[in-house]
């Protein structure tokens, strides 16, 4: 089992309306130094696969198809094993 | 003539295009629900307004993945007309039967008011009946109604006339400059090749009622019907 985490922001030169809302918010409030500020999405499960190379062609498949939208997202994953922990073995 | 309106969970403009055909015009309208699979015997399908699965992950993304897409698909690939209005052309860029995304507006508030637009293509079942940069009104009511498509997509839309409804001034000029949501090269609706399938925010069902003075909508319908005839 597999645990992805997937974050999506808009391109470089997509217009992104709600970064710039919260930027201008933060200047407003005196954090002058913040530039190109993005509102993103992460997106993250756990996935069955046998091996790590697998679950990956699954994570780029599902990106490229489904999760992300190629004409104004791009995304970057991380990918680890998953263990369970039970709160009462501590 | 069957029309079928497609409803997804969150769809909220279905009645209005069903109340329309069936009541006004007095043709044959069916709703189709998401999850089936086949369309029956509809000569036109129409995505709805609304908010279908609450605009999550891309607005129109999930709804364009539903069961019932894969036969729109099947009717616009045989040459049947689908029209997709608001989020109904959300989905249809989801589902790359149109080019291009539709994102939040660049004013970021949702706009809903009546907008003057210019026809900039007859050639589609929907416009046959319009005369091309004849300036029409119809409401809008979106927040995520800006058109967006790289340079080389945005350059082939223009080129190959694909453009059908651009936002304008009364006068005539459009571009833009005139579109109230920030939408490139003021585009407001485009087609697909053939020119059976369009898109556009605007809400022509909206205007085709005596009763609620405004009447622009009216020849939308009658077109497809003509349009509908001419293929039997």
């Amino acid at each position: 089992m597999w645990e992805i985490t997937i974050t999506i922001f808009l391109k470089d030169g997509v217009l992104d309306v709600q970064g710039r809302a919260v930027e201008q918010v933060l200047h407003s409030r005196g954090y002058k130094g913040i530039q190109q500020l993005k509102v993103g999405k992460c997106i993250t499960f756990l996935l069955e696969s046998s091996t790590k190379e697998e679950a990956e062609i699954t994570v780029n498949k599902l990106a490229n198809n489904i999760l992300v939208n190629p004409l104004i997202e791009t995304f970057k994953y991380t990918i680890q094993p998953y263990s369970f922990v039970c709160e009462g073995s501590k | 003539m069957k029309i079928g309106i497609v409803r997804f969970p969150g769809s909220n403009c279905d009645a209005d295009c069903f109340e329309l055909i069936t009541g006004e015009l007095g043709w044959q309208a069916v709703y189709l629900w998401h999850e089936e699979k086949s369309i029956s015997d509809c000569d036109c399908v129409i995505l709805p307004g609304g908010f279908s699965f609450g605009d999550y992950l891309r607005t129109g993304a999930l709804a364009s993945l539903s069961p019932i897409m894969d036969a729109v698909k099947e009717l616009a690939k045989k040459g049947g007309a689908v029209l997709g209005i608001c989020n109904g052309f959300q989905m249809l860029t989801e589902a790359a039967l149109l080019p291009g995304v539709l994102m939040r507006n660049s004013s970021r508030s949702f706009i809903c008011r009546s907008v003057p637009l210019r026809v900039e293509s007859t050639e589609t079942p929907f416009t046959t009946l319009y005369s091309k940069r004849e300036i029409i009104h119809l409401p809008i009511a979106h927040g995520e109604g800006r058109f967006y498509a790289d340079e080389k997509t945005c350059k082939t839309i223009e080129q190959e006339g694909l453009v059908v409804f651009r936002y304008a001034g009364e006068n005539g000029e459009a571009g833009e400059e005139w579109a109230p949501n920030g939408s490139l090269h003021g585009i407001a609706g485009i087609r697909n090749r053939r020119g059976n399938v369009l898109g556009l925010m605007p809400h022509p069902e909206r205007a085709s009622s005596f009763a609620l003075g405004n009447t622009d909508g009216l020849r939308f319908w009658q077109g497809i019907l003509n349009y509908t005839l001419a293929k039997r």
